[in-house]
């Protein structure tokens, strides 16, 4: 396909979140992620010839973006590795295959959210919008870490639930 | 644990690990749980997919990718919220790199053997920009060159993920490439740096080198310095020795850094870097870099020992080398005939440098017996030395036992200059122009005396150059017999203390004279830069 035609530049800008939360997911890293999705961009704007038109454009992107996620991985420490590569390989094939289905879990985490009572809302709310560390906010809540990062956890728990609830009814629906 | 319990634990570790509070421990135990149990990486992706989709949700700055920006082809590209400019070569560049990088061979589909960015050509037959002069544990990306030590480089781009590699421009710069690197040689005098750690050196006959990085040229006025450009664009770089300009790409000078200085760019930004720039490319990386170098060295001096070695003039060639911390007896790689040192106190330590070994000569027993039998009438002594301090009035280099007719004392006076004595009727001294000052303390020096009992002549040489040179008349037949390296068995003559303060990592004897241009090519192939 030709790089400057308008049908992919619409493929590679509607795939966006998708390669992102491919990525992410791999990475678990939010500069990294955007590092490694700016690069694969350019990959995929570079060699937009090799991809045909009517294939499944996510998953080629995402195949893309895994080279580069494992480049990436080459030039980290071993400390800084968390997945060894069969199950970055696995996370990698299950990743895909979720972002291909195109489920809707972010409308169902919308709907969830309203449910969360105001203090948890309000504790995401540090987090995410004001993209404050677990570190900064224990020191800012006078919290152990450790504290805050179960509380996380159990309000992601809770969401989690939720979510699949949501999906669920979804399906049976 | 039951399935309940170990979706939870893999939740609550994902949760942390995303948080950043995961031990380095619970690293592990994450990677154990998911590792083939479908539901626990199942359980981890739904956990990395809230994580984004919370983020996106209250419009924070890890889930949030609004398509725009970052997409590669608007020249206009925004990153962390500053606009750049790329200039389109160095895009192009960019975009070639990556795909030799890493995903070149998944993009060949099989109905596709789409021809690599850098087509391979024949290396014998270049383009002419440069030669390969040097490799260190090269890994090339797959699908680029291949080029090896001694090829020929025409305007290519080399991908090299990972290793060292010395390129020598043919306008005179010389580049040390330490890869993952991604860059491209231009020109006899420019090359474009898209990402890895270039150390050049740069003579006075190739001034003016240029390399290129997304936010400027970076142009040599004379010697030395270090860039380095990331993958993500940002560079860094810092004039270990003379003088860099640097330009905007439409040609504008807009700074120019001293020794010591350096600069720090990010898509337009610049930070200087002063303080002698320890926080750039930092000492560890020179330091690797110049034992790379050593390495180099120490392959010519190997050559040149060898030549040595096979000499039938050579009667000692101690190079202190292939020897365990705990041997005492030291190798003597010059005539079958003549015997092994005997090393007693001295302690093993470092050369010249990383990797060759020397002997340190601190306490006032420290020394090395050797026995040399034979009558002479023409010699060369040869040492590399480095000296500490010239504590005695003396101090000995190689002084044989007592001081009998014909002996040849060769030692340092307490002025620093080389004093060689030929035991006669009369000593005969002839010392040579002061040759370690005090700013020559703890600095590997090359010493080389020779004598010409035919010609009566002796010539001292520092550094391959000659200090001093004198007739001296009245000569016998040359010995040695018992001798000693950094210190002396007095044999009830006066000033017996003369142990030697330094290290020695090479020491000869020859029953020839070697000519200035050998002593100078002596001291070149054994020179630590």
């Amino acid at each position: 396909m030709e790089r400057d035609s308008e049908t992919f530049v619409q493929l590679l800008t509607g795939a966006q979140q998708n390669v992102h939360a491919f990525i992410f997911s791999l990475c678990h890293d939010s500069a990294s992620a955007k590092d490694i999705l700016q690069e694969t961009n350019l990959t995929l704007w570079r060699k937009a010839e090799d991809f045909t038109e009517g294939t499944n454009f996510v998953a080629w992107a995402c195949r893309v973006a895994y080279f580069h996620v494992l480049n990436h991985r080459r030039r980290q420490s071993r400390e800084q590795l968390v997945f060894d590569e069969e199950v970055l390989d696995y996370l990698a094939e299950r990743q895909e295959m979720r972002l291909e289905s195109g489920d809707h879990r972010l409308e169902a985490l919308q709907r969830c959210l309203t449910k969360l009572p105001e203090a948890q809302r309000e504790l995401l709310e540090r987090r995410y919008a004001a993209g404050a560390s677990v570190q900064t906010m224990a020191v800012a809540a006078g919290k152990s870490e450790g504290a805050l990062s179960q509380a996380l956890f159990r309000i992601r728990t809770t969401l989690q639930q939720c979510i699949e609830k949501q999906m669920g009814t979804e399906a049976a629906r | 644990m039951s399935e309940v319990d170990r979706l939870e634990r893999v939740t609550m570790l994902s949760s942390a690990l995303l948080d950043g509070t995961l031990h380095a421990d619970e690293h592990i135990e994450l990677n154990a749980l998911l590792k083939g149990d479908p539901l626990a990486c199942e359980r981890y992706l739904d956990v990395a997919d809230l994580h984004l989709g919370l983020d996106a949700e209250f419009g924070g700055a890890a889930g949030s990718v609004t398509g725009e920006s970052m997409l590669p082809f608007p020249s206009n590209e925004v990153r962390g919220g500053r606009t750049r400019s790329l200039p389109i070569p160095w895009l192009v560049l960019v975009a070639a790199c990556l795909a030799l990088g890493g995903a070149l061979i998944l993009l060949r589909t099989p109905q596709d053997a789409s021809a690599p960015l850098a087509p391979t050509r024949d290396l014998s037959n270049p383009g002419g920009i440069a030669v390969l002069s040097r490799a260190v544990d090269p890994v090339w990306a797959e699908g680029g060159l291949h080029p090896a030590e001694g090829d020929a480089l025409g305007a290519d781009v080399l991908v090299l993920d990972s290793g060292l590699v010395q390129i020598e421009f043919f306008g005179g710069a010389i580049v040390i490439v330490q890869g993952p690197a991604c860059f491209e040689l231009t020109s006899p005098t420019e090359m474009i740096g898209s990402e890895g750690r270039f150390r050049t050196f740069v003579p006075e006959l190739a001034r003016g080198f240029t390399i290129v990085t997304p936010d400027y040229h970076a142009v040599d006025l004379g010697t030395e310095f270090a860039l380095a450009v990331g993958s993500d664009g940002k560079s860094e770089v810092h004039v270990i020795e003379g003088e860099v300009r640097l330009d905007r790409p439409d040609g504008q000078t807009f700074e120019t850094l001293l020794a010591g200085h350096g600069l720090q760019a990010d898509a337009g930004r610049f930070d200087k870097r002063e303080g002698g720039g320890t926080d750039f490319v930092n000492r560890e990386q020179i330091l690797e870099l110049s034992q790379v170098d050593s390495r180099a060295r120490f392959r010519e001096w190997q050559a040149s020992r060898d030549a040595l070695a096979a000499d039938p003039s050579t009667l000692v060639l101690f190079d202190f080398e292939g020897q365990k911390p705990w041997d005492r007896q030291l190798e003597n790689r010059g005539r079958d005939d003549m015997p092994a040192g005997a090393v007693i106190g001295a302690q093993w330590s470092q050369g010249r440098w990383p990797g060759k070994s020397a002997l340190e000569f601190k306490r006032i027993s420290d020394r090395v017996r050797l026995a040399v039998e034979g009558e002479f009438e023409t010699l060369t002594l040869a040492a590399w030395i480095r000296v500490e301090g010239l504590d005695q009035w003396l101090s000995s280099i190689l002084l044989t036992d007592g001081f009998e007719p014909g002996e040849v004392h060769w030692q340092l006076s307490d002025q620093g200059e080389m004093v060689l004595g030929i035991s006669g009727a009369s000593p005969l001294n002839t010392t040579s122009s002061v040759v370690i000052g005090p700013q020559d303390l703890g600095r590997w020096i090359h010493l080389v005396t020779t004598i010409d009992r035919t010609t009566a002549t002796v010539i001292h040489y520092r550094d391959g150059q000659e200090v001093g040179k004198q007739v001296v008349t009245g000569m016998g037949p040359l010995r040695f017999g018992a001798a000693e390296l950094g210190n002396w068995q007095a044999k009830g003559s006066a000033h017996p203390l003369r142990s030697l303060n330094g290290r020695v990592d090479e020491f000869m004897i020859l029953d020839r004279v070697l000519s200035p241009t050998e002593v100078a090519e002596l001291h070149r192939a054994g020179a630590n830069r």
